[in-house]
């Protein structure tokens, strides 16, 4: 076809940038998170104004992956967060948290891992990398509890299996207790979160995906542990706030309390077509 | 006879309330053991290959692999990531090093402690942003080559910075 017309020009231009801003938005799979921009969640929190001493959830462990060029990572997870203490909210990141559960990087296989923020500006994040997890369908024991029985307080972490043939732990530590200069105040959870993390904004072609995990059980410690080495606990009786990016995709399954529903209700989580 | 069977019950009492005093009950909530097995040591993620000699992998290496291995949970470009140094330590150092944060290995375990230059960009959960840091850590152990953790330390220029870094230099 010839175009004769400056006008016809004109509008076969347009119809070009068009088609070509169309065709590279469709081209990416999902977008989140660059070096100015958040990540995108598929998660539930409960805050309180009392304490958390603890989360605990039972997690299915799914096949998940994020191939070279997905350009992040996906994960299933619970955090344990105080983004109101000042010894928090003065930290690199405005918070403190603990988190644990099952993540892939760019280009990696998935692993069992736990992180913490800690209070100070120090080596303020730190990642532990585990080891590789139970086979797609096992349900995996992921807990975070507030130590009491040491000064200053550490965060336990467990990651376990129901035969304990899984089984890491790990001890988040304030900053200064490794021997530089003197600890600072721990954290105080008082948001609770479990759910989904995507990070990247690749091309359709190299998308992370994770398969549908449930997390049931979902409960919090209602005290730090003591001698009696007991994680005492409350379940959730009620569906806190779900932000559901789509992707990733999270949502309740069976409200926490329903008649019928596991205990802590049943949270579902997926990614990313 | 009688005294000593009263003495020894009187003690048993007693040792009974000592230890219910110790646990603490909460009104209303529900008793969970914890996992009482002997913990698995990590075991990290694959990452570099071990050579045979005094140097199992080197900083060259760590450079190859954090260009082509995203770090966990940091976004933005890789490809102009560095090492800028690599030490190899016991893990108990590694440790203090980190202030504290521990691999969970055993003490005299040599584990290889990398400092890169980045920047590279960690999120927190939600509602955070990403935060650009200058330079970053990765802790390989030193006989599998894996990695076994990795975490941000300097806050990029404009931003705070405070502590010891793990290089052992005051942060600047």
């Amino acid at each position: 076809m010839q175009i004769q017309s400056p006008i016809g020009a004109r509008l076969a231009l347009g119809a070009f940038l068009l088609l070509s801003f169309a065709f590279s938005e469709v081209s990416h799979a999902y977008s989140c998170g660059d070096p100015s921009s958040g990540h995108c969640y598929g998660v539930n929190a409960w805050t309180q104004a009392n304490e958390y001493f603890g989360a605990f959830a039972n997690i299915t462990q799914v096949a998940m992956s994020c191939p070279q060029g997905c350009g992040g990572f996906v994960d299933d997870e619970i955090w344990l967060i105080d983004d109101s203490s000042a010894n928090c909210t003065g930290n690199q990141f405005g918070m403190c948290w603990v988190e644990a559960g099952t993540l892939v990087n760019e280009g990696g296989t998935p692993t069992y891992f736990w992180a913490d923020a800690r209070p100070g500006t120090g080596n303020t994040f730190n990642l532990h990398y585990l080891g590789t997890p139970d086979p797609p369908g096992t349900v995996d024991h992921y807990m975070i509890v507030k130590d009491g029985r040491v000064n200053p307080n550490t965060y336990l972490v467990f990651i376990y299996n129901d035969s304990q043939s899984t089984l890491y732990s790990g001890t988040s530590a304030v900053a200064g207790t490794g021997g530089c200069g003197s600890a600072l105040p721990q954290m105080t959870g008082r948001r609770i979160l479990i759910g989904q993390e995507l990070a990247g904004a690749p091309e359709v072609a190299n998308d992370a995906s994770a398969n549908t995990a449930d997390f049931t059980r979902n409960i919090w410690a209602v005290q730090a542990l003591d001698a009696g080495y007991v994680f005492w606990y409350n379940a959730q009786t009620v569906a806190g706030g779900v932000t559901s990016a789509s992707p990733p995709v999270g949502s309740w399954a069976q409200n926490p309390g329903a008649p019928g529903a596991p205990e802590g209700g049943d949270f579902t989580t997926r990614c990313c077509r | 006879m009688k005294t000593t069977t009263l003495v020894l019950g009187l003690l048993a009492i007693c040792s009974i309330l000592s230890a219910c005093h110790r646990i603490h009950h909460p009104e209303g909530a529900v008793r969970m053991n914890l996992p009482t097995g002997k913990p698995l040591q990590p075991q990290g993620m694959r990452a570099l290959e071990v050579k045979p000699g005094a140097e199992p992998f080197t900083r060259d290496d760590v450079t190859k692999f954090i260009q082509t291995h995203r770090l966990g949970r940091s976004i933005g470009d890789i490809s102009q990531l560095r090492a800028d140094s690599l030490e190899f330590l016991p893990a108990r150092e590694a440790t203090s090093r980190l202030q504290g944060a521990s691999s969970g290995l055993t003490d005299e375990h040599q584990v290889g402690l990398a400092i890169i230059r980045g920047p590279l960009y960690f999120t927190g959960p939600p509602p955070s942003k990403p935060i650009a840091f200058a330079s970053a850590y990765a802790l390989f152990d030193a006989k599998t080559g894996n990695l076994l953790m990795s975490g941000a330390l300097d806050k990029a220029p404009g931003g705070k910075t405070g502590g010891q870094s793990p290089a052992g230099h005051p942060d600047r």
